[in-house]
């Protein structure tokens, strides 16, 4: 409850504090919209941004599952596989360190302007936080639980499922209060070096037209979308790791 | 009835943890084996746990290979520390032993909790259970298949002397119910000498046995009023005493 109130509290001071700047420095509109103005974009634009918004969401849900899955398949291949990881290890971090930008003007130059490179981007942005804590988590696991389990001639699989996936969930959790805001940052960033639809690409429109409210609005829209996603792996935080808070 | 036999371990870098080791333990027979750390105690549990292979020489359990025996569910261990997943309730954390191992006669996990003074505690999660309590869910989880050996490495040794004095009583009267044959590894020698049958005298560098007091019967029920036992138990300290280096016996 404390805490939802200072949330509230913050929501409502940004929007305050803007206005009191508005009103005592008096900017230029091009500069620092006023809220009313911002809000009337939000508003009359509803239907644009919308559509803009769900083709972003689109685009990160759907790198965010491929991500997962990669990145939940290696863990797991990980896992079992003794020395997998040793082997992988140098080129997970050869491609974690290219840079995306250029990573993303080849996928558009080979792969055209199509969904593929903006879900490429995602999955390469969101993987490697998923995998790391994944990774991490399943390591985690108490030898002397794995030991009690070998001398119950548990198979690996049953080690996986019963012993080590539920010590690797709050590190599993915590990537995704990265990660699932990340691939909405990512998706934006996609679409701002390459799009005709999307968040990214109503932000590259609104900057060469220097529409400085439709800017903010995009930012709202933008956080608001990325506040969601953190709201949602709080939920699910909540659900599956309730026994740490009996 | 486990065999083992001119038993060695040797680790990487040369570590001899065991060197020839002999022993036989008899069906419902409760042996300790007790030590000063580096004696190969542990070594030599692990390997009678199917967890680790000797080097050398012969190890069975019940007339089968360690591993042989974990596959027909006829081992339960129970560490220190105690293996519990900490996001199953204690009720839970014990089926979980069933969901692995599929033996007939098993305990039902209920009774067992109900059994060991946990029945208000069964929808408790480790964290939320004393130290005692995770140590006697600990136990359950390594009984409720009803395995004919149980292997017990130092299942007390994190615990204050009362709560430990306590649990070792409480340990003798569950295992006088289940007559099961129980492997004890041990530093405390009050707690050899009231639970055993037999005590394994270790030395360390490399491990070996040392020797092997048989325990009188009056010294293992845990009787600290009557003077007799108390005689027989004090009598018993001071071979251990003498046969350990001082400084290594806890």
């Amino acid at each position: 409850m404390k805490a939802g109130f200072s949330f509230l509290l913050v929501l409502l001071a940004v929007p305050a504090l803007w206005q009191i700047i508005v009103w005592v420095f008096e900017p230029k509109p091009a500069f620092l919209p006023p809220p009313a103005m911002v809000a009337g974009v939000l508003w009359s634009e509803r239907t644009s941004l919308l559509g803009h918004t769900f083709t972003t969401l689109s685009e990160a849900v759907i790198g965010y599952a491929i991500a997962n899955a990669i990145a939940f398949g290696l863990a797991v291949f990980f896992f079992h596989v003794r020395g997998a990881e040793r082997v992988a290890t140098p080129w997970l971090v050869v491609l974690k360190n290219v840079p995306f930008p250029t990573v993303a003007s080849i996928l558009v130059v080979v792969m055209g302007d199509s969904l593929g490179p903006k879900l490429i981007i995602v999955v390469l942005v969101t993987f490697f936080p998923i995998l790391a804590n994944l990774n991490k988590g399943l390591k985690s696991v108490d030898p002397g639980l794995v030991d009690r389990m070998r001398t119950l001639h548990a198979t690996r699989w049953q080690i996986f499922s019963k012993a080590a996936w539920p010590a690797s969930l709050p590190y599993y959790i915590a990537a995704h209060e990265i990660a699932f805001t990340g691939s909405i940052i990512a998706a934006i960033v996609a679409e701002w070096l390459f799009a005709q639809r999307g968040l990214g690409f109503l932000i590259v429109q609104a900057s060469t037209q220097f529409r400085t409210d439709r800017l903010f609005a995009v930012t709202i829209v933008a956080s608001g979308l990325a506040m969601l996603a953190y709201a949602l792996v709080g939920l699910a935080e909540r659900h599956v790791l309730r026994w740490q808070r009996a | 009835m486990i065999t083992v036999s001119q038993v060695s371990k040797h680790f990487s870098g040369g570590t001899v943890a065991l060197d020839t080791v002999d022993l036989t333990v008899a069906q419902g027979e409760f042996v300790s084996l007790l030590g000063p750390s580096g004696c190969g105690k542990s070594t030599l549990l692990r390997l009678l746990a199917g967890l680790d292979t000797a080097s050398s020489g012969i190890v069975t359990v019940g007339g089968l290979a360690p591993i042989e025996a974990c596959r027909r569910g006829a081992i339960g261990v129970a560490f220190q520390r105690p293996a519990l997943v900490p996001s199953r309730t204690a009720l839970e954390n014990i089926q979980l032993t069933l969901e692995i191992v599929h033996r007939p006669g098993s305990f039902a996990p209920e009774e067992l909790l109900r059994q060991f003074g946990l029945a208000a505690f069964r929808n408790h999660y480790p964290h939320q259970l004393s130290g005692g309590m995770q140590l006697r869910v600990n136990i359950a989880c390594a009984l409720v298949h009803r395995p004919e050996i149980l292997l017990l490495d130092e299942p007390f040794g994190a615990l204050d002397e009362m709560t430990r004095e306590s649990l070792t009583g409480w340990l003798r009267s569950v295992l006088a119910e289940t007559g099961q044959t129980v492997v004890l590894v041990t530093h405390s020698v009050e707690e050899a000498v009231t639970l055993s049958h037999r005590i394994v005298l270790m030395r360390p560098h490399p491990g070996r046995v040392q020797s092997i007091v048989t325990v009188p019967a009056a010294a293992r029920t845990g009787d600290w009023t009557n003077p007799a036992v108390v005689s027989e138990v004090t009598s018993l300290r001071r071979q251990l005493h003498a046969a350990l280096p001082a400084e290594t016996v806890a």
